[in-house]
């Protein structure tokens, strides 16, 4: 599909350029982030620019729909890249959320808004039945995040997710239209 | 590519399909019960079927799925299919379909195929998991996937599309290690262990104190299905029954310490499309007044709310059975009436009952 950008008053999530590359670069050496997000480690300047580079092919082609998370400043202009979001197709009408957000952008709820705004577009323009939310067991930020926009919890999955060569158990939680928070 | 193996063992036997399995696969199409819970066309054609026929033949060609003919060993006759995919983003996950032909069903043909398809992937497929979905209330495919050694991990909303329509979705998974090369004596009762009692399968050894519970004359006043039993070979004839019986959850009731029989308790007559059950249990004579059937009844009413997603459970007994009547009023069942003439003890004289149901929704019971 054509890439569309999204926006709350606070937010706009837009499509990734080569000019964020450097500041994902750096979003992506936090040692949290790597722990729960299966990016390469080590982590280089060429996979954000690789990353970057396929993201008008994955709209295209319809895989993830995937978006950099932006701030209004304010003096009203826009800040760099402070994290990432996605709805990896899965069927005709369910999707599955990303997301990571920058050490430097964290605990002022912006991944709850941000994740807010791609939930209700997936929901309202793309018709979806379900938005599914994986994270590795143990990621407690990522599930307070999908809490906090009304996904419900569903299970534990043995060995379900790679991460990075590792089998993992995955947390899995559903949310439907009309549960968003 | 890779070329179809044939897998076999003394049950079934999977193989490639042939062009004179196609009658019988439409006419699997069409059974009721492959409609409620599998995606096939309502309408489902012979044209269909040559389809899929040779589509479980390139299948292997391109290598997206391994899919297999069961056939009980010896017979020509298509008795199902079974299928594992494996997943386009992780080479070690992939997940099972399989269809039991109506003729073929309650031989243990898919539990077999399942198990043979499932060491197969792991062996040569080097698959790390094997998921297994259903749409909620499709006992049978989880009784075949929990005899197998899947562990059930929980309900998925809204999972899986049936012409055009999501549905929740049951999901288990199998690691390398869950894989059960026996078939257990019954998996249709997961273990589960409550305020000092285990409930779990029958065992043989259960035999004489299930012989103990039909020769008391409370048992042999309101119990049906243990009415007729006189000898320890009557006894496991019964047990051997009820493990057979898919279309129940039957539970052998013991002490969590000494694991001695002190009870049973079981769900059945469900119905899918309500998502309600009944329950049905009795107490060994020996270990009545200790709240055996309350705790019992607690338990599996629990499993059949949060495990099996069922909305109501009902509860039937005899009008002059007091003790049933307080066992249900104190585990929330809610009395909901007389049901006249309804119920035959096996004595051949239809009874009045006393219906009591829980809802899922009803409020927690304060004991």
């Amino acid at each position: 599909m054509d890439p569309v950008e999204l926006s709350d008053s606070r937010l706009l999530l837009r499509l990734p350029t080569q000019a964020d590359v450097d500041e994902i670069t750096l979003a992506c050496q936090d040692p949290e982030l790597q722990r729960w997000i299966p990016v390469p480690v080590p982590y280089a300047r060429e996979h954000a620019a690789q990353w970057v580079g396929e993201t008008p092919s994955s709209w295209a082609e319809d895989q993830e729909l995937r978006w950099v998370i932006t701030e209004r400043r304010t003096d009203g202009t826009m800040s760099g890249p402070l994290g990432a979001i996605g709805l990896h197709a899965r069927d005709a009408t369910m999707r599955e959320v990303g997301f990571w957000v920058a050490p430097w952008a964290r605990g002022r709820g912006l991944m709850t808004d941000a994740g807010r705004v791609a939930c209700r577009w997936g929901f309202e323009e793309l018709g979806l039945g379900r938005i599914e939310w994986w994270a590795n067991v143990g990621n407690n930020a990522s599930r307070r995040v999908a809490e906090k926009l009304g996904f419900q919890f569903e299970g534990t999955c043995r060995a379900r997710l790679l991460h990075r060569g590792s089998r993992v158990d995955g947390w899995v939680a559903g949310l439907l239209p009309g549960e968003l928070t | 590519m890779r070329s179809q193996p044939v897998l076999r063992d003394a049950t079934v036997s999977l193989g490639a399909f042939c062009d004179g399995d196609t009658a019988e696969i439409v006419s699997a199409a069409r059974d009721p019960e492959t409609r409620r819970w599998t995606t096939l066309r309502l309408d489902y054609t012979t044209a269909d079927a040559r389809q899929f026929v040779a589509f479980a033949a390139q299948s292997w060609a391109t290598g997206a799925e391994c899919v297999w003919a069961m056939r009980a060993p010896g017979e020509a006759r298509w008795a199902g299919s079974m299928a594992l995919r494996a997943d386009h983003r992780d080479p070690q996950l992939a997940d099972v379909g399989f269809l039991c032909a109506p003729w073929a069903r309650g031989r243990g043909l898919t539990t077999a195929a399942l198990r043979l398809t499932c060491a197969w992937g792991f062996r040569e497929l080097g698959l790390a998991r094997i998921e297994w979905r259903a749409h909620v209330g499709n006992l049978a495919s989880r009784w075949v996937a929990e005899r197998v050694g899947f562990v059930f991990e929980g309900t998925q909303r809204q999972r899986l599309v049936q012409r055009g329509i999501r549905r929740d979705a049951w999901v288990g998974g199998l690691l390398p290690g869950d894989l059960r090369s026996v078939d257990p004596p019954t998996a249709l009762a997961p273990e589960v262990r409550t305020e000092g009692l285990l409930l779990g399968p029958w065992r043989e050894q259960d035999a004489p104190q299930v012989l103990e519970i039909a020769e008391d004359p409370d048992t042999r006043a309101w119990s049906g299905s243990m009415r007729a039993m006189r000898t320890l070979d009557d006894a496991r004839e019964w047990m051997r029954a009820r493990r057979a019986d898919d279309d129940r959850v039957d539970w052998a009731v013991r002490d969590a310490d000494t694991e001695l029989l002190v009870g049973r308790v079981g769900l059945g007559h469900f119905d899918h499309q309500a998502r309600s059950c009944e329950i049905g249990y009795g107490v060994h004579p020996g270990h009545r007044r200790r709240g055996v059937a309350l705790r019992a009844v607690t338990a599996a009413t629990a499993y059949g709310f949060e495990s099996l997603g069922l909305a109501r459970i009902a509860l039937f007994h005899a009008i002059g059975n007091p003790a049933s009547c307080a066992v249900a009023t104190a585990t929330g069942f809610e009395f909901e009436g007389i049901e006249r003439s309804s119920f035959d003890h096996g004595d051949g004289v239809l009874h009045d009952v006393h219906r009591h149901a829980r809802l899922a929704s009803d409020p927690p019971v304060i004991r």
